[in-house]
Protein backbone atom coordinates (compact mmCIF):
# COMPACT_ATOMS: atom_id res chain seq x y z
CA UNK A 1 0.00 0.00 0.00
CA UNK A 2 1.26 3.44 -0.74
CA UNK A 3 0.89 6.48 1.49
CA UNK A 4 1.80 10.12 1.37
CA UNK A 5 3.84 11.39 4.29
CA UNK A 6 4.29 15.10 5.04
CA UNK A 7 7.93 15.81 5.95
CA UNK A 8 8.70 19.54 5.75
CA UNK A 9 12.44 19.44 6.33
CA UNK A 10 14.98 21.98 5.21
CA UNK A 11 17.14 20.43 2.50
CA UNK A 12 20.27 22.16 3.77
CA UNK A 13 19.63 21.27 7.39
CA UNK A 14 22.58 18.88 7.60
CA UNK A 15 24.96 21.62 6.47
CA UNK A 16 23.33 24.20 8.73
CA UNK A 17 23.64 21.88 11.71
CA UNK A 18 27.36 21.37 11.11
CA UNK A 19 27.77 25.08 10.53
CA UNK A 20 26.16 25.86 13.90
CA UNK A 21 28.44 23.33 15.55
CA UNK A 22 31.52 24.92 14.01
CA UNK A 23 30.30 28.39 14.94
CA UNK A 24 29.84 27.31 18.56
CA UNK A 25 33.35 25.90 18.62
CA UNK A 26 34.76 29.17 17.27
CA UNK A 27 32.82 31.11 19.91
CA UNK A 28 34.20 28.98 22.75
CA UNK A 29 37.74 29.25 21.41
CA UNK A 30 37.28 32.97 20.64
CA UNK A 31 38.32 32.51 17.01
CA UNK A 32 37.04 34.97 14.43
CA UNK A 33 36.11 32.94 11.34
CA UNK A 34 35.67 34.61 7.96
CA UNK A 35 34.33 33.05 4.77
CA UNK A 36 36.22 34.73 1.94
CA UNK A 37 34.46 34.54 -1.42
CA UNK A 38 35.04 35.92 -4.91
CA UNK A 39 35.27 34.92 -8.54
CA UNK A 40 38.51 33.22 -9.65
CA UNK A 41 41.37 35.68 -10.01
CA UNK A 42 39.89 38.51 -7.91
CA UNK A 43 42.88 38.29 -5.58
CA UNK A 44 41.81 36.30 -2.50
CA UNK A 45 45.18 34.62 -2.07
CA UNK A 46 47.12 37.85 -2.58
CA UNK A 47 44.87 39.54 -0.01
CA UNK A 48 45.58 36.75 2.44
CA UNK A 49 49.33 36.77 1.77
CA UNK A 50 49.55 40.46 2.60
CA UNK A 51 47.16 40.29 5.56
CA UNK A 52 48.97 37.32 7.09
CA UNK A 53 52.33 39.05 6.64
CA UNK A 54 51.29 42.50 7.88
CA UNK A 55 49.40 41.27 10.95
CA UNK A 56 51.83 38.47 11.80
CA UNK A 57 52.89 40.03 15.10
CA UNK A 58 49.36 40.95 16.09
CA UNK A 59 47.34 37.77 15.53
CA UNK A 60 47.73 34.04 15.21
CA UNK A 61 46.02 33.18 11.94
CA UNK A 62 45.27 30.10 9.87
CA UNK A 63 43.77 29.48 6.45
CA UNK A 64 41.62 26.72 5.02
CA UNK A 65 42.06 26.82 1.26
CA UNK A 66 39.39 25.53 -1.07
CA UNK A 67 40.22 24.81 -4.69
CA UNK A 68 39.05 22.40 -7.34
CA UNK A 69 42.62 21.17 -7.91
CA UNK A 70 46.25 21.83 -6.80
CA UNK A 71 47.67 23.15 -3.55
CA UNK A 72 49.30 26.20 -5.16
CA UNK A 73 47.39 28.67 -3.00
CA UNK A 74 48.01 26.76 0.22
CA UNK A 75 51.72 26.85 -0.55
CA UNK A 76 51.63 30.60 -1.13
CA UNK A 77 49.78 31.12 2.14
CA UNK A 78 52.05 28.75 4.07
CA UNK A 79 55.08 30.71 2.85
CA UNK A 80 53.94 33.60 5.09
CA UNK A 81 54.39 31.34 8.11
CA UNK A 82 50.66 30.89 8.80
CA UNK A 83 49.08 27.45 9.11
CA UNK A 84 47.41 26.42 5.87
CA UNK A 85 45.31 23.39 4.98
CA UNK A 86 44.18 22.57 1.47
CA UNK A 87 40.80 21.14 0.52
CA UNK A 88 40.49 19.92 -3.05
CA UNK A 89 36.85 19.72 -3.99
CA UNK A 90 37.61 17.67 -7.14
CA UNK A 91 35.21 19.69 -9.24
CA UNK A 92 32.85 20.81 -6.46
CA UNK A 93 31.91 24.47 -6.82
CA UNK A 94 31.86 25.45 -3.13
CA UNK A 95 32.99 24.42 0.34
CA UNK A 96 30.53 23.07 2.88
CA UNK A 97 30.68 22.72 6.65
CA UNK A 98 31.62 19.04 6.55
CA UNK A 99 34.72 19.80 4.50
CA UNK A 100 35.73 22.63 6.84
CA UNK A 101 35.19 20.40 9.87
CA UNK A 102 37.50 17.78 8.37
CA UNK A 103 40.15 20.33 7.45
CA UNK A 104 40.02 21.80 10.93
CA UNK A 105 41.40 18.54 12.32
CA UNK A 106 44.73 19.42 10.73
CA UNK A 107 44.88 22.87 12.32
CA UNK A 108 46.18 23.67 15.77
CA UNK A 109 43.40 25.92 17.06
CA UNK A 110 44.99 26.59 20.45
CA UNK A 111 45.50 30.32 20.75
CA UNK A 112 44.27 30.91 17.22
CA UNK A 113 42.78 34.39 16.70
CA UNK A 114 41.54 34.42 13.12
CA UNK A 115 40.61 31.61 10.73
CA UNK A 116 40.14 32.47 7.07
CA UNK A 117 38.20 30.07 4.89
CA UNK A 118 39.17 30.84 1.31
CA UNK A 119 36.23 29.52 -0.65
CA UNK A 120 36.27 28.16 -4.19
CA UNK A 121 36.41 30.97 -6.77
CA UNK A 122 32.77 31.36 -7.81
CA UNK A 123 30.23 34.12 -7.23
CA UNK A 124 27.22 31.80 -7.07
CA UNK A 125 27.29 28.58 -5.04
CA UNK A 126 29.57 29.47 -2.09
CA UNK A 127 26.93 31.97 -0.97
CA UNK A 128 24.43 29.15 -0.36
CA UNK A 129 26.46 27.10 2.12
CA UNK A 130 27.45 28.37 5.56
CA UNK A 131 30.76 27.08 6.88
CA UNK A 132 30.50 28.14 10.53
CA UNK A 133 31.74 31.64 9.79
CA UNK A 134 31.06 34.82 11.76
CA UNK A 135 31.02 36.92 8.60
CA UNK A 136 31.07 36.49 4.86
CA UNK A 137 33.50 38.73 3.01
CA UNK A 138 33.24 39.17 -0.75
CA UNK A 139 36.15 40.34 -2.82
CA UNK A 140 35.42 41.99 -6.16
CA UNK A 141 38.25 43.22 -8.37
CA UNK A 142 37.88 46.29 -10.53
CA UNK A 143 38.98 44.25 -13.56
CA UNK A 144 35.71 42.32 -13.41
CA UNK A 145 33.14 45.01 -14.06
CA UNK A 146 31.04 47.20 -11.78
CA UNK A 147 27.82 45.33 -12.54
CA UNK A 148 28.81 42.20 -10.60
CA UNK A 149 26.70 43.00 -7.50
CA UNK A 150 23.73 43.47 -9.79
CA UNK A 151 24.39 40.19 -11.60
CA UNK A 152 25.21 38.05 -8.57
CA UNK A 153 22.94 39.63 -5.96
CA UNK A 154 22.77 36.91 -3.34
CA UNK A 155 26.48 36.92 -2.51
CA UNK A 156 26.51 40.67 -1.94
CA UNK A 157 23.21 40.52 -0.10
CA UNK A 158 24.65 38.26 2.61
CA UNK A 159 28.19 39.64 2.89
CA UNK A 160 29.25 41.95 5.70
CA UNK A 161 32.08 43.39 3.63
CA UNK A 162 32.74 44.01 -0.04
CA UNK A 163 36.44 44.53 -0.70
CA UNK A 164 36.99 46.26 -4.04
CA UNK A 165 40.42 44.97 -4.96
CA UNK A 166 43.01 46.04 -7.56
CA UNK A 167 42.14 49.75 -7.35
CA UNK A 168 45.66 50.39 -8.71
CA UNK A 169 44.20 49.26 -12.06
CA UNK A 170 41.42 51.87 -12.06
CA UNK A 171 43.13 54.12 -14.66
CA UNK A 172 43.16 51.21 -17.11
CA UNK A 173 39.67 49.75 -16.73
CA UNK A 174 36.12 51.02 -17.03
CA UNK A 175 35.03 50.48 -13.48
CA UNK A 176 32.78 52.91 -11.67
CA UNK A 177 33.43 52.58 -7.92
CA UNK A 178 30.32 54.57 -7.02
CA UNK A 179 28.13 52.44 -9.26
CA UNK A 180 29.42 49.19 -7.79
CA UNK A 181 28.96 50.60 -4.31
CA UNK A 182 25.43 51.82 -5.08
CA UNK A 183 24.41 48.40 -6.43
CA UNK A 184 25.83 46.59 -3.42
CA UNK A 185 24.18 48.98 -0.96
CA UNK A 186 20.88 48.57 -2.72
CA UNK A 187 21.09 44.83 -2.03
CA UNK A 188 22.41 45.22 1.49
CA UNK A 189 22.28 48.57 3.20
CA UNK A 190 24.74 47.49 5.92
CA UNK A 191 27.50 46.20 3.65
CA UNK A 192 30.91 47.81 4.30
CA UNK A 193 32.63 48.74 1.06
CA UNK A 194 36.43 49.06 1.14
CA UNK A 195 38.42 49.89 -2.00
CA UNK A 196 41.90 48.33 -1.64
CA UNK A 197 44.85 47.02 -3.55
CA UNK A 198 46.23 43.86 -2.00
CA UNK A 199 49.14 44.05 -4.45
CA UNK A 200 50.34 47.58 -3.64
CA UNK A 201 48.99 47.67 -0.09
CA UNK A 202 46.77 50.69 -0.75
CA UNK A 203 44.13 51.25 1.92
CA UNK A 204 44.75 47.86 3.55
CA UNK A 205 44.66 49.58 6.93
CA UNK A 206 40.87 50.00 6.64
CA UNK A 207 40.53 46.22 6.26
CA UNK A 208 42.90 45.58 9.16
CA UNK A 209 40.92 47.95 11.36
CA UNK A 210 37.74 46.00 10.56
CA UNK A 211 39.51 42.74 11.42
CA UNK A 212 40.75 44.16 14.72
CA UNK A 213 37.29 45.41 15.61
CA UNK A 214 35.54 42.12 14.80
CA UNK A 215 38.21 40.07 16.53
CA UNK A 216 37.87 42.25 19.66
CA UNK A 217 34.11 41.65 19.64
CA UNK A 218 34.73 37.91 19.98
CA UNK A 219 36.66 38.27 23.23
CA UNK B 1 26.02 23.47 -10.28
CA UNK B 2 25.49 23.09 -6.54
CA UNK B 3 22.19 21.35 -7.32
CA UNK B 4 24.21 18.12 -7.40
CA UNK B 5 25.19 18.46 -3.74
CA UNK B 6 21.68 19.63 -2.93
CA UNK B 7 20.29 16.38 -4.33
CA UNK B 8 22.87 14.52 -2.20
CA UNK B 9 21.47 16.35 0.86
CA UNK B 10 17.93 15.44 -0.20
CA UNK B 11 18.92 11.77 -0.50
CA UNK B 12 20.39 11.84 3.02
CA UNK B 13 17.09 13.12 4.44
CA UNK B 14 15.06 10.64 2.34
CA UNK B 15 17.06 7.72 3.72
CA UNK B 16 16.25 8.83 7.28
CA UNK B 17 12.59 9.34 6.49
CA UNK B 18 12.25 5.97 4.77
CA UNK B 19 13.47 4.24 7.91
CA UNK B 20 11.25 6.40 10.10
CA UNK B 21 8.11 5.58 8.09
CA UNK B 22 9.05 1.99 7.37
CA UNK B 23 8.84 2.56 3.61
CA UNK B 24 10.16 -0.07 1.24
CA UNK B 25 9.98 1.90 -1.95
CA UNK B 26 9.99 5.63 -2.58
CA UNK B 27 7.43 6.59 -5.21
CA UNK B 28 7.66 10.33 -5.16
CA UNK B 29 9.20 13.26 -3.34
CA UNK B 30 7.83 16.80 -3.40
CA UNK B 31 10.19 19.75 -2.93
CA UNK B 32 9.23 23.37 -2.32
CA UNK B 33 11.77 25.60 -4.03
CA UNK B 34 11.57 29.31 -3.17
CA UNK B 35 12.39 31.70 -5.99
CA UNK B 36 15.06 33.28 -3.78
CA UNK B 37 16.62 29.99 -2.66
CA UNK B 38 19.22 30.14 -5.41
CA UNK B 39 18.32 26.71 -6.74
CA UNK B 40 17.42 26.20 -10.37
CA UNK B 41 14.51 23.79 -10.76
CA UNK B 42 15.75 22.43 -14.11
CA UNK B 43 19.23 21.83 -12.70
CA UNK B 44 17.70 20.09 -9.68
CA UNK B 45 15.67 17.82 -11.96
CA UNK B 46 18.74 17.16 -14.07
CA UNK B 47 20.80 16.22 -11.01
CA UNK B 48 17.98 13.97 -9.81
CA UNK B 49 17.85 12.16 -13.17
CA UNK B 50 21.61 11.74 -13.07
CA UNK B 51 21.87 10.40 -9.52
CA UNK B 52 18.76 8.26 -9.05
CA UNK B 53 18.91 5.45 -11.65
CA UNK B 54 20.37 2.18 -10.38
CA UNK B 55 20.23 3.23 -6.72
CA UNK B 56 17.84 2.59 -3.86
CA UNK B 57 15.38 5.23 -5.10
CA UNK B 58 15.41 4.09 -8.73
CA UNK B 59 12.14 5.05 -10.43
CA UNK B 60 11.11 7.62 -7.84
CA UNK B 61 9.52 10.77 -9.18
CA UNK B 62 10.65 14.27 -8.22
CA UNK B 63 8.10 17.05 -8.11
CA UNK B 64 9.34 20.60 -7.61
CA UNK B 65 6.87 23.30 -6.58
CA UNK B 66 8.25 26.78 -7.15
CA UNK B 67 7.28 29.15 -4.36
CA UNK B 68 6.86 32.81 -5.36
CA UNK B 69 8.40 35.61 -3.33
CA UNK B 70 6.29 37.41 -0.73
CA UNK B 71 7.63 40.33 1.31
CA UNK B 72 6.47 42.99 3.74
CA UNK B 73 7.59 46.52 2.96
CA UNK B 74 10.24 47.86 5.34
CA UNK B 75 8.64 51.31 5.30
CA UNK B 76 4.87 50.93 5.37
CA UNK B 77 4.36 47.24 6.17
CA UNK B 78 2.43 46.48 2.98
CA UNK B 79 2.52 42.79 2.03
CA UNK B 80 3.20 42.16 -1.65
CA UNK B 81 4.61 39.76 -4.23
CA UNK B 82 7.25 41.61 -6.25
CA UNK B 83 7.39 41.22 -9.99
CA UNK B 84 11.19 40.88 -10.01
CA UNK B 85 13.46 39.13 -7.55
CA UNK B 86 15.99 41.93 -7.55
CA UNK B 87 14.19 45.23 -7.67
CA UNK B 88 11.17 45.26 -5.38
CA UNK B 89 9.41 48.63 -5.24
CA UNK B 90 6.51 48.67 -2.78
CA UNK B 91 3.22 49.15 -4.67
CA UNK B 92 1.92 51.38 -1.89
CA UNK B 93 4.85 53.67 -0.95
CA UNK B 94 7.55 52.93 -3.58
CA UNK B 95 10.16 52.00 -0.96
CA UNK B 96 12.94 49.80 -2.37
CA UNK B 97 14.90 48.79 0.71
CA UNK B 98 14.47 47.01 3.99
CA UNK B 99 11.73 44.57 2.97
CA UNK B 100 11.33 41.45 5.03
CA UNK B 101 11.06 38.22 3.06
CA UNK B 102 8.06 36.17 4.22
CA UNK B 103 8.18 33.46 1.60
CA UNK B 104 10.42 32.45 -1.26
CA UNK B 105 13.72 31.74 0.49
CA UNK B 106 12.85 28.21 1.52
CA UNK B 107 14.12 24.95 0.11
CA UNK B 108 12.10 22.22 1.79
CA UNK B 109 11.22 18.60 1.36
CA UNK B 110 7.47 18.92 1.59
CA UNK B 111 6.26 15.33 1.47
CA UNK B 112 7.09 11.86 0.23
CA UNK B 113 4.97 9.06 -1.17
CA UNK B 114 6.11 5.64 -0.03
CA UNK B 115 5.11 2.04 -0.70
CA UNK B 116 5.33 -0.57 2.01
CA UNK B 117 6.22 -3.16 -0.64
CA UNK B 118 9.07 -3.34 -3.11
Amino acid sequence: MSQEVPIVRNVLEANDRLSDELNKKFRVKKILCLNLMSSPGAGKTTLLERTLTDLKDEFRMAVIEGDLQTDNDAQRVAATGAQAVQINTEGGCHLDSGMVMDALKSIDTEGLDILFVENVGNLVCPAEFNVGEDYKVTLLSVAEGDDKPEKYPFMFHISAVMLLNKVDLLPYVDFDLDKAKAHATKLNKDIKVMPISARTGENMEAWYEWLREKRAEKL
Amino acid sequence: MHEMSIVESILGILREEMVKHDGKRLKKVTIRNGRLAGVVTEALEFAWEALIPGGEFDGAELEVIEVPVKVTCGECGEEFSPEHNRCMPCPKCDALLGHKVLEGKELLIDSIEVDDQL
